[in-house]
């Protein structure tokens, strides 16, 4: 207990000192974890951004549904499974949808598309597809109009409140054709979507393939920072065989490859900030034990054992890393807290790709306990190791040179 | 006087100096490997894209895109290939003809994109030649062979030498099937497209649907990069009637990627001066205060404050120009070492690209073009960062710094 009063004591007779030395790792902290937030952020984004333009973080089909995307394998949604999905944690929205593919015609021109029928009010929560509408109004969930995506209304030269002709095959091999309107033009991000989307109220999607109370899938979305293979296995466990549950990675393998590549690779980058942080506190230490050394040279002549030396100094790096690396912690909340809402925003052609896509040109940070406690844990485990070398200078310390002005 | 006075402080406490020396030398090196990983990593990912997907551009008769119309062939053919053939800054071309149609066997159909292409030029172009897993990228100029992707051969079952039907319609709107023997079996990176993609002979698509000579794609391979945007403008110009578009254009998805990662090793790089400038502060703090007394007599005996800024920040100075050379000098080793042998990031939790048979290797490049920028960076960094504890120390007070 002496030791630590010591300690306490002598890392406050040089208050200077110790306050610069508590500086580098609270630095070292600091930098560390906005670095990682940034990271984690800008990866983050990217992944919302990708998933809520269609996919969803996690879709649920019935099983065979992946590999052969045909009406025949849908299935009839239940309020039964809805709540057992529901209660799982992590999961901030989800919908039903039925998706399938038909012909649209203007009467001149004719093009293969993709239909999705949706809830328009869940739907909106998951892929924000009200914000997207450039012409016209959205659908409501009675609506019997549908809403074109930009890309395929200008190949099809059509605008809003024209009417088109729907063609397709329906459930079992029912036939399907209709006449509707087009109620809205809507933007969507990838120019693949962009090209061949239509939008149509679930009900009537059902009505015109004749598959009353069809859907295909259940698109999911999640909080924040969820992980979604974990959620997703854990729906896996309670829902049953008879299901697939699948994440967005899993449904765009080459996108998730590409992502994890990137960010895999961002993490050298972090080992060499560590690098650096360290050199930081490194040379701090150094230059405290220099000036220190005829004190220490005095502690071993009057008959302290190098053990006993060493524990106290030992106790003072702890105190010193303890309080550098918690108070980089707590200092760093609020810059990564403003970080998240106040984003750097992006310039430039950079900002120019963004917007192709339809996303946000922002690079917010990630607000995670997880990264705070992660990186400073880090940062403390350097200035341990650190801390070795002053250890090691007291070994071989000769207490009359050392006492030598 | 001063400078000699700096240029021994430096010398009189070695370890000191060498530690600043060194925090300079890392926080330059880490720029530099942050930048050389960057640009290794950009470079094979466009690398990819363009060497194995799109080539710098490619040539579409207008609106064939949207819905590949196999009427709408690229025209002034003759013309534009003389043109591409007689520009320095093109490497390779390839001609092709793309047609939408169904690959159907024993087990049942798929819909397929069906390329025509000539095979030494596609070699070049899109390096088809090292994707084929199975069988040869040449044949029998009499025989109708095709080549398919392993992800759709798996799917339905197909093994080289089988025989297989494709269905397609022709410029005059004739349903026409074919049979065709399976050449070979090739991968690429991106396994969603070996699923569609399928390559037959130019020659036997065009004799099939009636297209004469006709081509509707032509993918172009440049020496250069750089000079995409450059030939793309140049061709506009000549011919206003085609689609011209750059490997950005055509996959937008890349565009984006690079482009992330790119800002953000920007952020990267200034959150590395930020760290590197509170090293330099800590420890010329460190130096300050330890050498109190010191700089107390200096300020009894008369020297001026003026003066005493200025040895601070020579010293700086001094400490930050010796870190320099010993960071470039690491770093054009690392990136030359890292460069030929790659760095292998497999151990990093990758698992999953492994099983997609994805590249795990960076090969980093040197940054020469930003090396200068990046040295200046440090620089300013390292004065600024010593420009507090110069006034620090200025703030001494002699009378009681000479106190022990």
């Amino acid at each position: 207990m002496w030791i630590i009063q010591l300690a306490w004591k002598n890392l406050w007779r040089n208050s200077s000192r110790t306050l610069i030395t508590i500086a580098a790792i609270l630095f070292a902290t600091i930098i560390s974890i906005v670095a990682e937030s940034l990271k984690a952020g800008v990866f983050d984004n990217l992944v919302k951004n990708i998933v809520s333009s269609y996919s969803g973080h996690i879709q649920i089909h019935l099983k065979g549904y992946q590999d052969e995307q045909v009406l025949e394998n849908g299935f009839y949604p239940n309020k039964a499974i809805e709540a057992t999905i529901k209660n799982k944690a992590g999961i901030k929205n989800m919908t039903d949808r039925l998706e399938s593919f038909l012909l649209i015609s203007s009467g001149e021109e004719t093009k293969g598309c993709m239909i999705l029928g949706i809830n328009p009010v869940q739907e909106d929560s998951i892929s924000s597809l009200k914000k997207k509408i450039i012409q016209g109004v959205y659908l409501s969930a009675e609506d019997k109009g549908v809403l074109l995506a930009e890309g395929l209304a200008k190949k099809l030269k059509l605008s809003v409140n024209d009417t088109i002709l729907l063609i397709g095959q329906g459930y079992h091999g029912a036939s399907a054709a209709a006449k509707t309107t087009i109620k809205g033009i809507i933007r969507l991000g990838s120019p693949k979507l962009n090209d061949r989307i239509v939008y149509m109220s679930l009900k009537e999607a059902q009505s015109f393939f004749s598959a009353d109370g069809l859907a295909t899938a259940y698109i999911l979305l999640l909080h924040e920072g969820e992980d979604p293979e974990a959620v997703a296995a854990s729906i896996r466990k309670t829902i049953g065989e008879k299901y697939e549950v699948l994440t967005w990675g899993e449904m765009m393998p080459e996108i998730k490859q590409h992502i994890t590549t990137d960010s895999n690779n961002m993490r050298i980058v972090q080992i060499i900030l560590y690098i650096l942080v360290s050199f930081g506190i490194f040379s701090t230490l150094l230059i405290m034990m220099a000036e220190r050394k005829s004190e220490n040279g005095m502690l071993l002549a009057l008959g302290m054992s190098t053990f006993r030396l060493q524990l106290l100094i030992t106790t003072e790096s702890l105190l010193t890393v303890m309080i550098g690396s918690i108070a980089g912690m707590v200092l760093s909340t609020p810059i990564v807290w403003y970080l998240k809402y106040n984003p750097i925003s992006i310039k430039g052609e950079t900002a120019e790709a963004y917007k192709r896509f339809g996303f946000e040109p922002i690079f917010p940070a990630s607000y995670e306990s997880g990264i705070f406690l992660s990186q400073g844990l880090i940062v403390f485990i350097i200035g341990i190791i650190l801390s070795m070398y002053p250890l090691f200078t007291i070994m071989r310390m000769n207490a009359l040179n050392a006492m030598k002005k | 006087m001063i400078r000699s006075l700096a240029w021994r402080n430096i010398w009189r406490n070695k370890m000191r100096s060498m530690v600043i020396m060194l925090s300079v030398a890392a926080g330059l090196f880490a720029g530099i490997a942050v930048l050389a990983l960057y640009k290794g990593m950009m470079q094979s990912r466009v690398r990819t894209v363009i060497d194995s997907e799109t080539g710098h551009l490619q040539i579409h008769q207008a609106g064939f895109t949207s819905d590949y119309d196999p009427s709408l062939l690229i025209p002034e053919k003759k013309t534009l290939q003389d043109k591409l053939s007689g520009d320095k800054r093109i490497k390779a071309y390839a001609t092709r003809c793309i047609i939408t149609g169904m690959l159907s066997n024993a087990t049942g159909s798929a819909g397929v994109n069906i390329n025509g292409f000539n095979s030494s030029e596609e070699v070049a172009v899109s390096q088809l030649g090292d994707k084929i897993q199975e069988g040869n990228v040449r044949w029998e100029e009499s025989e109708k062979g095709i080549l398919v992707g392993r992800k759709l051969a798996m799917k339905m079952k197909l093994e080289k030498g089988n025989k297989i039907v494709l269905t397609l319609t022709d410029t005059a709107d004739n349903l026409i099937s074919s049979a065709f023997r399976i050449k070979g079996i090739y991968q690429s990176a991106n396994a969603p497209l070996d699923e569609i993609n399928i390559y037959v002979k130019n020659k036997d698509l065009q004799d099939l649907i009636g297209l004469e000579n006709g081509i509707h794609e032509i993918a172009i391979k440049l020496f250069e990069d750089e000079q995409v945007e450059s030939v793309k403008q140049d061709y506009q110009m000549m011919f206003p009637q085609l689609q011209i578009q750059t490997w950005k254009e055509i996959s937008p998805e890349t565009d984006l990627l690079v482009r992330t990662v790119d800002t953000y090793s920007y952020i990267i790089l200034v959150i590395i001066l930020i760290a590197l400038s509170f090293g330099i502060m800590n420890t010329m703090l460190m130096s300050v205060l330890e050498r109190k007394h010191e700089i107390g007599m200096m300020l009894a005996l008369g020297m001026s404050r003026n003066r005493l800024l200025l040895l601070i920040i020579l010293e700086s100075f001094f400490l930050t120009m010796a870190g320099i050379p010993v960071a470039v000098i690491a770093g054009l080793g690392a990136a030359g070492y890292y460069e030929k042998h790659g760095l292998d990031l497999s151990n990093m939790g990758t698992d999953l690209m492994e099983s997609f048979g994805f590249d795990t290797m960076i090969y980093p490049s040197f940054p020469t073009e930003k090396i200068t920028g990046i040295i200046v960076l440090v620089f300013i960094t390292a004065l600024v960062s010593s420009l507090l504890p110069a006034w620090k120390s200025l703030r001494l007070d002699p009378a009681e710094a000479l106190q022990k």
